[in-house]
């Protein structure tokens, strides 16, 4: 047993997912009795426990009161029943319920959640009560508002959130600045970027009325069907088919539709039938539903409306973090190419445009051992995020000023200085070449400085 | 009784399952919200706005036994949207502030050498919890859903709620133990090192 092993099993055993007699203990054991450093381990790793819990006991207070300021106001039996009653069709009984209870359920209990509130997504009950309308989709993600019309209305539109269920024939519309992620039964994705109208039919088929629409299917699943029309009020439509293990971004608009084919290649079938087979990375645009030529494509420029989707993941989601390495490899070679040095290339601009929202994942990069193997990237996020971090990425920097790297801890104290005012008396330069033993005091002076001037910040802000 | 049943009883009528289900969620969708925002006095306001949009939302859910990814999932949106908004300082930082004397609670120590004996300890707990405010993200949330936990969390537990391997989640708690111990032994040294200079 390895000294890193031992170390898991004696966390494992500190939180009691250990069980004596168990072999692994006893290997553990054995380790001990032969290895001090790891028993000294042990010993801190008990005593560190204990002031764990200390340390999070008022947190887990505060978590108490939490849940009790939530029960206060949670609905109450009798508009359940209410609710019951409706759903069981005594359509006499609700509408005398309603209007001679309704009101005073609200006057007695004002601090309710009345009728009011926004349930606004299908019930699963309600899903069953419709002809075949079984949940085919999950909203997972969206940001921005977002819309779902039934099948069974016309043009009857309600916000929907994450987590709701949608139905076969159910639409689905963004507002300009939304983006929303769906995610089908078998673990497909489809994605929507602003004022993008879709509509879920059966046997995996998506029919795109307008918009931009991303598409992704799993290994061994069928393959996604996506339907649009060849141009505004044209007869017959064009088909676009993302291959299992596959990704596709699909723009339909009235000048000309665009298919990418993002991972995989991609097959759409034009408004007379005829088959195109759109290799990985390639592009085809069709125009009045008829392909015109293909070209290679940008992925990357295609897809940036994917980006706020990826950021709701969090900074350290696979599939972002992958985005960001591709993005910063990119600027790389658009900063060595022909262009001038000073003009950053398009992707640069595009992700300077989204400003800070970038802090994050590139933060995260800088700290991921697998940037170590790239260097120039590396320092491109340091360089990056010496211009977006905001205020609430402080932290991050002075984490980032105690970097191995020299060239990461003068982004690291540039940016610090530019949202602060200060240098501590050591100026980026200096940073950037200090020993490590400097480095450390350094680092440890902006935490001391941090630590004070943190509520100030928050009065100034 | 499992959050499947709780979740049927309440869409039901049963209004006290949705207080249990509150009860049974509060402290690890606060520990998401802690640990996505690193301020736990924003998270708290998050957790409850989480927790309701939850409840409110419940009839959507549609695999009511995964009530607790879900709602995790709704504390994370919430997040998210707290990170984008412009005022997320002044919660924060205003926060930060006023953290102390809610911790001190009612039997506070009146005696002075038991007073500094409890300060030393709240400072100790604080400077703690600040290195566990820097963990990186994966072991920050592990570590945060692990002690916001009464009694803990199983292991098994963490593993379904963040998708991941029990083997995983074990890795994670000793890595960020591994982190913490290290970051507090490197503060207490560059403390040392400025009281001798």
């Amino acid at each position: 047993m390895t000294c890193e092993e031992a170390e898991n099993l004696i966390s494992a055993r500190i939180d009691g997912e250990l069980p004596m007699g168990d072999p692994a203990a006893v290997a553990l054991d054995a380790h001990l009795a032969g290895c001090a450093a790891c028993r000294a381990t042990a010993d801190a790793t008990q005593v560190q426990d204990a002031t764990l819990v200390r340390a999070f006991a008022p947190g887990r207070r505060s978590a108490e009161a939490v849940a009790e300021r939530v029960a206060r106001v949670l609905p109450s039996r009798r508009r359940y029943w209410l609710t019951a009653l409706a759903a069981s069709g005594l359509a006499a009984g609700i509408v005398l319920a309603a209007v001679t209870l309704g009101p005073r359920l609200r006057e007695d209990r004002p601090e309710e959640i009345v009728a009011s509130n926004p349930i606004t997504q299908p019930s699963i009950a309600e899903l069953a009560t419709r002809s075949a309308a079984a949940p085919i989709a999950q909203v997972a993600l969206s940001t921005g508002e977002v819309f779902t019309c039934p099948s069974h209305k016309t043009d009857e539109w309600q916000p929907v959130m994450p987590g709701a269920a949608l139905a076969e024939g159910d639409r689905v519309r963004t507002n300009p600045s939304a983006r929303v992620e769906l995610v089908l039964a078998d673990g497909s994705q489809v994605r929507l970027n602003g004022e993008t109208e879709a509509r879920l039919d059966a046997d995996r088929c998506v029919e795109l009325k307008q918009g931009q629409l991303w598409s992704a299917v799993p290994p061994q699943c069928p393959p996604l069907r996506v339907t649009a029309p060849p141009a505004a009020n044209a007869e017959g439509s064009v088909t676009v088919i993302t291959p299992p293990g596959g990704r596709v971004d699909f723009r339909c608009a009235p000048a000309g539709s665009v298919l990418t084919a993002i991972h995989g290649p991609a097959t759409v079938t034009d408004k007379l039938g005829s088959e195109t087979r759109v290799p990985s990375g390639a592009a085809v645009t069709l125009v009045n539903g008829l392909a015109s030529g293909q070209s290679a494509g940008d992925v990357l420029l295609t897809t940036r409306w994917l980006n706020e989707l990826l950021m709701l993941k969090g900074p350290d989601d696979p599939e972002l973090t992958a985005r960001v390495k591709d993005l910063l490899s990119r600027i790389n070679e658009e900063s060595t190419a022909t262009r001038p040095a000073a003009a950053p290339g398009p992707v640069e601009q595009s992700m300077r445009a989204q400003g800070d929202r970038w802090s994050e994942p590139l933060a995260c990069h800088i700290r991921s051992p697998q940037s170590l193997v790239d260097r120039t990237t590396r320092l491109t996020a340091a360089r990056l995020l010496a211009d977006l971090a905001p205020p609430s990425a402080i932290g991050d920097l002075i984490g980032l000023l105690g970097d191995a790297d020299g060239q990461v801890r003068f982004h690291a104290a540039t940016a610090l200085h530019r949202l602060t005012g200060q240098t501590l008396d050591r100026s980026p330069a200096q940073c950037a070449s200090d020993p490590a033993e400097a480095t450390k005091q350094t680092q440890a002076k902006w935490l001391a400085w941090w630590e004070q001037h943190k509520p100030n910040a928050a009065q100034g802000s | 009784m499992s959050d499947g049943e709780m979740v049927r009883r309440a869409l039901a009528g049963d209004a006290a399952a949705y207080g249990q289900l509150a009860r049974r969620w509060a402290a690890r969708v606060l520990a998401v919200c802690h640990a996505r925002t690193r301020d736990r006095h924003a998270a708290e306001d998050l957790a409850q706005e989480a927790l309701l949009r939850g409840m409110r939302s419940l009839r959507t859910l549609v695999e009511p036994e995964k009530f607790g990814p879900w709602v995790i999932g709704i504390a994370i949106r919430v997040c998210l949207d707290w990170r984008k908004s412009p005022k997320r300082g002044e919660v924060s930082f205003d926060a930060l502030a006023g953290a102390e004397d809610e911790d001190r609670g009612p039997g506070f120590a009146n005696d002075d050498a038991d007073r500094r004996a409890a300060d030393t300890r709240r400072e100790q707990a604080e400077r703690l919890m600040r290195e566990v405010e820097r963990l990186p993200e994966p072991y920050r949330e592990v570590l945060m859903l692990y002690y916001y936990q009464p009694d803990g969390c199983s292991y098994r537990d963490l593993a379904e709620l963040l998708g991941v391997s029990v083997a995983t989640i074990n890795a994670r708690l000793t890595k960020a133990r591994q982190m913490l111990r290290s970051r507090m032994m490197s503060e207490c040294e560059s403390a040392a090192d400025e009281r001798s200079a």
